[in-house]
């Protein structure tokens, strides 16, 4: 089902652009409660500014970039791994008080982007 | 005219203290006291003052001026200094004791009992094999856990009064005011003191030592006020005398919201363990302190329920943290944890998440060593007070390394609670002054007659007599140079058995 995102370029390029299904399809996979992810991607998109999805997906698969995975349960895994690592290298971002990694927070605007519309 | 070997003005925690250590002992020993055993307004109005700088609460309000002194509202949180805190620490402006922590070890153990505690016993390894507790799996080299004790609180004058009383060489004189020191003309020997009871009545007394223990502001107030021999205070050449005043800023620092429901929290609530009632602390370690050139800090964690919800439900929560394992479904927990973004108001959030358990959230509480700065002082006013004493002004600033150590402690602590994976921690925003708002000083009065070495860097010498006066002592949180970020009583107490010791070793 997951095995996308950034590791196969057709799939890649269908995620930030046309193939909204996919991406949301992904987003409610990995959060359990996508009302609340929308809620702070939207706290995020506030403190950030605007950014069309396709930026966001474009900064995932940087995120991601190289990672080897097969399905979803391992890129949950690999997510988790870089929110530790955001948390290790001070790539953070405070909303509203909140001390969020980039990339949970980046997950989480994406969430509001996708799942909103 | 009072006549004794020694004389002891103030019955707080330092002069209670002192005054033990010689009940049966050949001294014979006066105790001046401002006040009598109640709280009286009009011997507490005496403490009223001017305060500016950092808000702080009226001093009248942060001390009490009756037998048993600020003790009789402590709130008896007691923690030895940290081995950090007697270090010189180049980042730290004025920083390094005459003495190591080690030099007060033996005081600090014996001071445990005095303050109403079990052993000293700080190590966090000894508590965890006892309770078979853990402690957050954070980065040692960046924070630690800690212990601290609580005391009942011991109220000093209710707990050692009778003993004081039934003492044949003490004798306590309540309603007695110090209010002028009196010395031979070269200001190097104080050949008596003047005292004075609101009833109008005066006396004077004459032993061969002194101490002052009349609390961190006053033993300044009483050195600039006797000015009849040195005009600008006595022992105050080189103008130290109620500089370097210091108090430690403190208050909510942000909340913890965990990602599991039972997480690890016994650890970090007071609880009765082995006969003591002791907690966690979270604190800096020494690397992150002087790696990063950091003031010291430390974070106090407290559910937001009351202690007989908390021990119904640790039990039930025990298990499953003694089982402890980071879990791996972070991504669908983080919308939970982090939903409430609106308000981190108790019902709100439980609210939000249906969640009915406290222990999902903690509240960080954080106090902070201040930075010493001899423009943070004590003054005297030309306003007097009812005893024609010159009444004080308090100026206080934290100091910018202060504030720049809260917000990285803060920061730190944050990274750490993502990092582990333990959940995440919201912050409290900064106020005006740079500081969240409703951070306020504690009421641990520090710093005014610093003890240093040397006579022009302070006022007392490592064994707390008054520079270049021979007979003149000073006991309490005033003579701590630097005052690290844990609450000092348990030091005072320590500093006054040595004071004790060293005077007994002296006659
Ligand atoms: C609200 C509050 C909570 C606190 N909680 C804690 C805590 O949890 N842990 C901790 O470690 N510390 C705590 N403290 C600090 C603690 O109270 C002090 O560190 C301690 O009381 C200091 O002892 P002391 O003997 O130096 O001064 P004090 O206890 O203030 O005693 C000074 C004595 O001198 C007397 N005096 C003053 N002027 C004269 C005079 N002219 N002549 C004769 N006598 C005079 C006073 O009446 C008083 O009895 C707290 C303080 C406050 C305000």
């Amino acid at each position: 089902m997951l095995p996308v995102l950034c590791r196969y370029e057709s799939r890649h390029t269908a995620l930030g652009t046309d193939d909204t299904n996919v991406l949301a399809e992904f987003l409610r996979d990995l959060f359990s409660n996508t009302t609340s992810a929308i809620k702070v991607g939207n706290a995020c998109i506030a403190e950030w500014g605007s950014v069309p999805a396709s930026e966001w997906v474009a900064e995932m698969c940087a995120t991601l970039d190289g990672e080897e995975f097969v399905d979803s349960k391992d890129l949950a895994a690999i997510i988790e791994n870089r929110i530790r690592e955001d948390f290790t290298h001070e790539r953070t971002i405070e909303v509203q008080g909140w001390i969020l990694s980039r990339t949970e927070a980046t997950l989480c605007c994406l969430a509001a982007n996708t799942l909103h519309s | 005219m009072v006549e004794a070997d020694l004389c002891i003005v103030g019955a707080g925690a330092a002069g209670i203290t002192l005054a033990r250590e010689f009940v049966g002992h050949s001294t014979t020993v006066a105790v001046v006291e401002s006040g009598g055993l109640e709280l009286e307004d009009k011997t507490q109005s005496l403490y009223e003052g001017r305060v500016s700088g950092f808000p702080y609460r009226y001093p009248n309000t942060m001390r009490l001026r009756y037998f048993g002194g600020s003790t009789n509202h402590w709130s008896g949180n007691c923690r030895p200094l940290d081995e950090v805190d007697f270090l010189h620490r180049p980042w730290l402006p004025y920083s390094g004791w005459p003495f190591g922590r080690n030099e007060l070890i033996p005081y600090y153990q014996r001071a445990q009992a005095v303050c109403g505690l079990q052993a000293f016993d700080y190590a966090i390894e000894s508590w965890m094999d006892e309770a078979r507790l853990r402690n957050f799996p954070f980065d040692p080299k960046k924070l630690l856990t800690g212990i601290k004790h609580i005391s009942a609180p011991v109220r000093f004058g209710t707990a050692y009064r009778h003993e004081l009383e039934d003492a044949a060489n003490v004798t306590v004189y309540n309603h007695g005011n110090l209010t002028e020191i009196e010395a031979t003309e070269t200001a190097k020997h104080v050949t008596g003191l003047q005292c004075q009871c609101l009833t109008g009545k005066r006396f004077r007394v004459r032993t061969s030592i002194y101490i002052l223990a009349t609390g961190g502001i006053e033993n300044a107030r009483h050195l600039l006020a006797s000015d009849a021999i040195q005009s600008e205070g006595l022992g105050n050449g080189h103008d130290r005398v109620g500089r370097f005043f210091m108090d430690h800023p403190h208050g909510i620092a942000g909340w913890i919201v965990f990602r599991n429901r039972f997480n690890i929290v016994d650890l970090y609530q007071a609880k009765t363990r082995r006969n003591a009632f002791v907690k966690g602390v979270v604190t800096m370690s020494p690397q992150i302190l002087s790696g990063e050139a950091l003031s010291n800090i430390y974070f106090n964690l407290a559910a937001s329920m009351s202690r007989s919800e908390g021990e119904k439900s640790v039990s039930a929560l025990l298990q499953s943290f003694r089982e402890w394992e980071v879990p791996d479904d972070l991504l669908s927990h983080l919308g939970n944890i982090i939903a409430d973004l609106d308000d981190v108001g108790e019902a709100a959030y439980h609210r939000m998440t249906d969640n009915a358990d406290p222990f999902n959230k903690l509240r960080v509480h954080c106090r902070i060593e201040p930075t010493p700065d001899p423009d943070s002082r004590v003054t005297l006013t030309s306003d007097r007070d009812a005893l024609g004493m010159r009444r004080i002004d308090l100026h206080w600033k934290p100091g910018d390394l202060a504030l720049k150590s809260y917000n990285r402690g803060v920061e730190i602590l944050a990274l750490e609670v993502g990092r582990t994976g333990l959940g995440r921690m919201q912050v409290q925003p900064a106020g005006d002054s740079g500081w969240p708002d409703r951070f306020e000083p504690s009421g641990h009065h520090i710093g005014t007659t610093r003890m240093h070495a040397a006579p022009e860097k302070g006022v007392v010498d490592a064994n707390c007599r008054v520079h270049d006066i021979d007979n003149l002592y000073i006991a309490g949180s005033s003579v701590f140079p630097t005052a690290g970020c844990n609450n000092p009583t348990l030091t005072v107490v320590a500093l006054a058995l040595r004071l004790a010791d060293h005077i007994k070793n002296r006659s």
